[in-house]
Order: C-alpha cells, then structure tokens, then sequence
C-alpha cells in the first residue's frame, strides 16, 4: 500500500512510467466495472479513459486515509454514474446504438438477454442501491470492500443489498409477466 | 423451461437465473491503444492548462483596467453631479434670499 502511495506521488510529479504501471495494475479493473455500469465497450472505453486522467490529475490530492484500489474504485463508480446520467451527447450518444442492446461482452450468448433485462432493471434502482448491488452481485466484491468504497458501515450496505433485491425481483416478476403471461 | 414446474415455479426460476446472470461472466480487458488515447488527453489538457496559465494575467490586467476605468467615471460623475446640485442649491438659496427681500 505505501509503494502504491508512493506511486501516485511520482504520478502527482508527472512520472509517466509510473503512471504505466498504475494503469496496467488497474486499467482491467475500471473498464470491467464500467462495463458492469454501462454494459457498452465503447462507453466502458470512455469512462476508462476519464478515471484514467482524473487519476493522473488528482494524483497529488490522495491523502491515503483509504487504499488506492478503493480510491480508484471510487473514482471509477463516480465517473461510471456520472456518465450514465450524461445527455445523448457527445461519445455517450451511442448508450442506444446495438452494442449496448446486445449487452456484457463477458457474459456467455445464452444468459446475455437475461443480463441486459436485470441491468434495465438495475438502471431503475436508486443510486445507492444501484451501486451496491453491481459493486457486490456483478463486480463480486466482498461486503467490506462495498461497504468500504461507499463509506458507510457493513449493516448499512447489507441493508441496501437486501432493499435492491427485493425492489428487483419485484421488477423482473413485472418484466416476466409482460413476457410470458400477454 | 420445464413444463412440470408450477407457474408460480417457472416465474420464480426465472427471475432467479436472471438475478444471476452476470454470475461467471468473463473479465475482459481494455484496447490496447487506450493508454495512449489517455496520454494524450493528458498532454491536450496540460497543453491548453499552460496556455490558459499565460493568458490569466493579461486577462486579469484588461478585467482590472476595465473595473477602474469604470470607477474613475464614475466617481467623476458623481462628482460632476454633487458639484451641479451644490451650485443649484447655492442659486436657489439665493434666489430665496431675493425672494425674501
């Protein structure tokens, strides 16, 4: 953790040597969360890039009260929600184009239609729901490292995971009635 | 979909494998040219932070000649006008004198 400290302060003095070694320890890590937000490798790609040079900008302002993947995962669920908000505009104008249709890239064929109806259903959720849910059940992080990244306690978070759940099951009956019982 | 499942079964077996969809999906990896589409972004910006660094204070200085020269106006029309209403308050003053007389 402190070589990892000691890197974003070579990053903060524009070292960009250690700027490539932080992005190959992490850029796999933000672009498959972004994917998990997103479920666009176009978009996933964007919002990879911007976590990217906000890191390099912000290098500087880590105070290590939090570890650096935390750090980094923070920046990059911040940036993933802001992105999801952002207007069709600019490179987030192709959220509707068929790639985002056809849903994860990491998700084998068979499931993928499964998994674009629980993100539509996901994308209902409210923000803090949304996170914990695609941080725990789609990224798999361990409950503390959830809890950790959203800054509040390890009950708080188990309490949003169970709200999420239940609110998404409700969805998804809706969804599968539409389906199956029209 | 199994038809020896209830309705109320199949509904639920649904919605469960759909919870778990994203369960085992593979992790993949960004494009290999994103680092440098990064680099660059990186370098645009600290490009046009340097510009902008060398354009603040002429910036400045035009902001400030602006904000004074509109003070020295109109401070100096402030002035001009005490000025005009003391002399007409002074004339009338004396034409109440007249008056008076």
């Amino acid at each position: 953790m402190k070589e990892e400290s000691n890197i974003l302060g070579l990053i903060a003095g524009g070292d960009r040597k250690a700027f490539l070694t932080l992005y190959a320890e992490y850029s796999t890590l933000v672009y498959n969360l972004a994917l998990s937000f997103c479920s666009n490798p176009r978009i996933a790609e964007d919002i990879t890039q911007d976590v990217f040079t906000k890191i390099f900008k912000n290098a500087g302002k880590f105070e290590g009260r939090s570890s650096v993947k935390t750090w980094i995962y923070r920046i990059a669920v911040n940036t993933s929600i802001q992105a999801s908000k952002r207007p069709r505009n600019r490179p987030f104008e192709i959220i509707k184009d068929q790639s985002s249709m056809q849903g994860h890239p990491g998700i084998e064929l068979e499931k993928r239609e499964k998994a674009v109806q629980l993100k539509q259903a996901i994308d209902q959720l409210p923000e803090n729901q949304k996170i914990a849910f695609t941080m725990s059940f789609i990224e798999e992080l361990p409950r503390q490292e959830v809890a950790d990244l959203m800054e509040i306690s390890l009950k708080a978070t188990e309490s949003l995971l169970q709200r999420a759940k239940k609110k998404l099951r409700i969805i998804l009956r809706e969804v599968y009635l539409e389906m199956y019982d029209a | 979909m199994n038809n020896d499942k209830s309705p109320k079964e199949r509904q639920n077996a649904w919605i469960e494998s759909t919870m778990n969809s994203y369960r085992g999906k593979q992790t993949m990896s960004p494009p290999d040219e994103l680092f440098k589409r990064i680099e660059q972004v990186i370098d645009k910006d600290s490009r046009s932070s340097k510009k902008l660094n060398w354009y603040v204070p002429f910036a400045a200085a035009i902001v400030l000649l602006l904000v004074n020269t509109t003070a020295v106006v109109q401070y100096v029309e402030i002035t001009k006008s005490s000025t005009e209403q003391t002399t007409e308050n002074y004339l009338i003053n004396d034409y109440n004198l007249y008056d008076y007389e």
